[in-house]
């Protein structure tokens, strides 16, 4: 009888410790869809600590958990999670994608680019097009850069930041006749006012005005308007957008990393 | 002639007596995407591709990049017009070989799903089959359509897209909802929400990781689906400006972020589903 108790008490904490990694990986992606970065975390690791994990839902637990580190700006967790998935799951271009962004938080620009190429070669989505056109327009390597903004803009024509960066690599790498591509943005109204003014059809006074008590917009508005200015041979006014950019954008926001860069090709 | 045919009638009662009733025709692995949605492996022209599993869609699609890599020749539509949620104009569709899948896919642009996915599996693709949602388990199941018993299952409101609509008991309103397994969270229309509630409904501004402005959230404390008790469901309130729902649909849909917790087999020749809570 107490052999028999024992086995339905093991029977019963089985099914209890199987239920708490499933629950915890549903749990974990909720968070990270709120925002909630460390809830997802905690969430993420019992899940898969717990052992009972279909394994086909291990690599997105810990992209989960990279995902919610890397909001953080717990850059090495982010980068030693990343590796995890990849080991599981080998051509799982989001993670590389993922741990491009987690090296670029690291300062370590190789592996990031490296990275970012490894993304592209599992998928060559525009997505993953687009995180390797900003990894190498960070290197200064702008004609690649350009190539596969143009690449991602081509492939996915409704996203208008796409187009926009296509506008931001032609004007660094001194194509100023393709910036005029830009046309008007599918996205809300923004930021179709930016591509106008790389478009020639819109005055930076005027995209100020679009962007007027919106923070994020305004912080975006610095660094494109700089990159406007450094194409059109201002590169002090650029510098001044630039380093207001680097100083006020979020740091999850693209303009923050390329502001920074652009800043410091000009100092 | 007369014992032939009965011989092969016998032959026959013999193979379907021993054919265990309700047994998947196919039974695909789920993996999730970045944000929760469900895919599954599918092979189309020899590649291997990722769709999203996609029950509030209509037709099964592939993206634009897709169609790209596997060389396919898009053709224009010329009968239908297809307008995505957000108002973008689907325009072209392309035919793929292949048994055991779609056999025309629309073409979507590469971000209506995350970069890593390759389209959609829809109900076109999907009401050929009885189809089991084991998200628990990281199992979809397709039987063959009418040879699983459909008992406790509950029916399917009408609907000429073949989504799952049923009334579901929201805090204890009723209300028609959508179970829409292509969808991360679950949306509410804000304006329904505020005339169904009134004074009791406590808007908070939500926590969109993806920041979109307007949206706002309530504390529901519950919602029943056939039966099955949720509690704590997330559900976003979106104005209808920017829901964009269709007139006549549902105001509220439910995604993966309420339907994880739950196993569902659908029924589809039968227009009912029938609704569980996801042990695992």
């Amino acid at each position: 009888m107490a052999r028999l108790a024992w086995i339905i008490g093991f029977t019963v904490l089985a099914a209890a410790a199987h239920a708490d990694g499933y629950d915890d990986f549903s749990a974990g992606i909720d968070a990270n869809n709120r925002g909630a970065a460390s809830v997802a975390a905690m969430h993420f690791s019992r899940a898969i600590t717990a052992g009972d994990l279909p394994a086909s839902y291990l690599p997105a637990a810990f992209i989960g958990r990279a995902r919610a580190e890397l909001r953080q700006e717990q850059c090495a967790d982010a980068v030693r999670d990343l590796d995890a998935a990849i080991a599981r799951k080998p051509d799982f271009a989001d993670a590389f994608s993922l741990r491009a962004e987690a090296h670029v938080c690291l300062g370590q620009d190789d592996a990031a680019l490296a990275d970012a190429d490894a993304a592209v070669r599992v998928r060559p989505a525009a997505g993953y097009l687009f995180t390797r056109s900003r990894l190498n327009w960070n290197h200064g390597a702008f004609a690649e850069a350009h190539a596969d903004a143009v690449a991602a803009a081509t492939r996915d024509p409704g996203n208008a930041y796409f187009r926009l960066w296509s506008a931001v690599t032609a004007a660094a790498f001194e194509r100023p006749h393709t910036v005029t591509s830009g046309g008007t943005a599918t996205i809300g109204d923004w930021p179709g006012p930016l591509l106008d003014l790389f478009g020639g059809r819109l005055a930076p006074d005027a995209v100020w005005q679009a962007a007027a008590n919106d923070k994020g917009r305004i912080c975006e508005a610095d660094f494109y308007i700089g990159a406007w200015n450094q194409s059109q041979g201002r590169p002090a006014l650029a510098k001044n957008l630039y380093a207001r950019a680097a100083a006020t954008c979020p740091h999850n926001f693209i303009a923050f990393d390329a502001a920074r860069r652009a800043l410091k090709r000009l100092e | 002639m007369m014992r032939i045919a009965a011989l092969a009638f016998f032959a026959f009662a013999t193979a379907a007596a021993a054919a265990p009733p309700c047994t998947p025709v196919e039974s695909l692995t789920l993996e999730p995407d970045w944000y929760g949605g469900m895919t599954v492996p599918v092979t189309v022209g020899g590649k291997q591709l990722s769709l999203l599993v996609d029950t509030g869609g209509v037709r099964s699609m592939l993206t634009g990049s897709a169609v790209a890599d596997l060389n396919l020749a898009p053709r224009p539509i010329r009968n239908e017009r297809v307008t995505l949620y957000g108002g973008l104009q689907v325009t072209h569709w392309v035919q793929v070989e292949g048994a055991g899948m779609p056999d025309q896919f629309w073409i979507m642009p590469d971000a209506r799903v995350p970069y890593a996915l390759s389209g959609t599996l829809a109900p076109d693709f999907l009401s050929r089959y009885d189809v089991g949602f084991d998200f628990a388990h990281a199992r979809m199941r397709l039987y063959a359509s009418g040879s699983c018993p459909a008992e406790n299952a509950i029916p399917l409101k009408p609907d000429r897209s073949r989504h799952l609509i049923v009334t579901v008991m929201l805090d204890g309103k009723p209300i028609d909802a959508m179970l829409d397994t292509g969808a991360s969270r679950s949306d509410f229309s804000l304006e329904t929400a505020r005339a169904l509630f009134g004074a009791s409904l406590r808007e908070r501004p939500a926590e969109r990781a993806d920041c979109e402005r307007g949206l706002a959230t309530h504390a529901f404390h519950q919602i029943s689906i056939g039966g099955v008790t949720i509690a704590d469901p997330d559900i976003v309130l979106v104005p209808d400006a920017i829901g964009g729902r269709p007139p006549g649909s549902p105001r509220l849909v439910l995604g993966m972020g309420v339907l994880r917790r739950l196993h569902l087999t659908v029924f589809y020749g039968r227009n009912r589903i029938a609704v569980a809570r996801a042990t695992p």
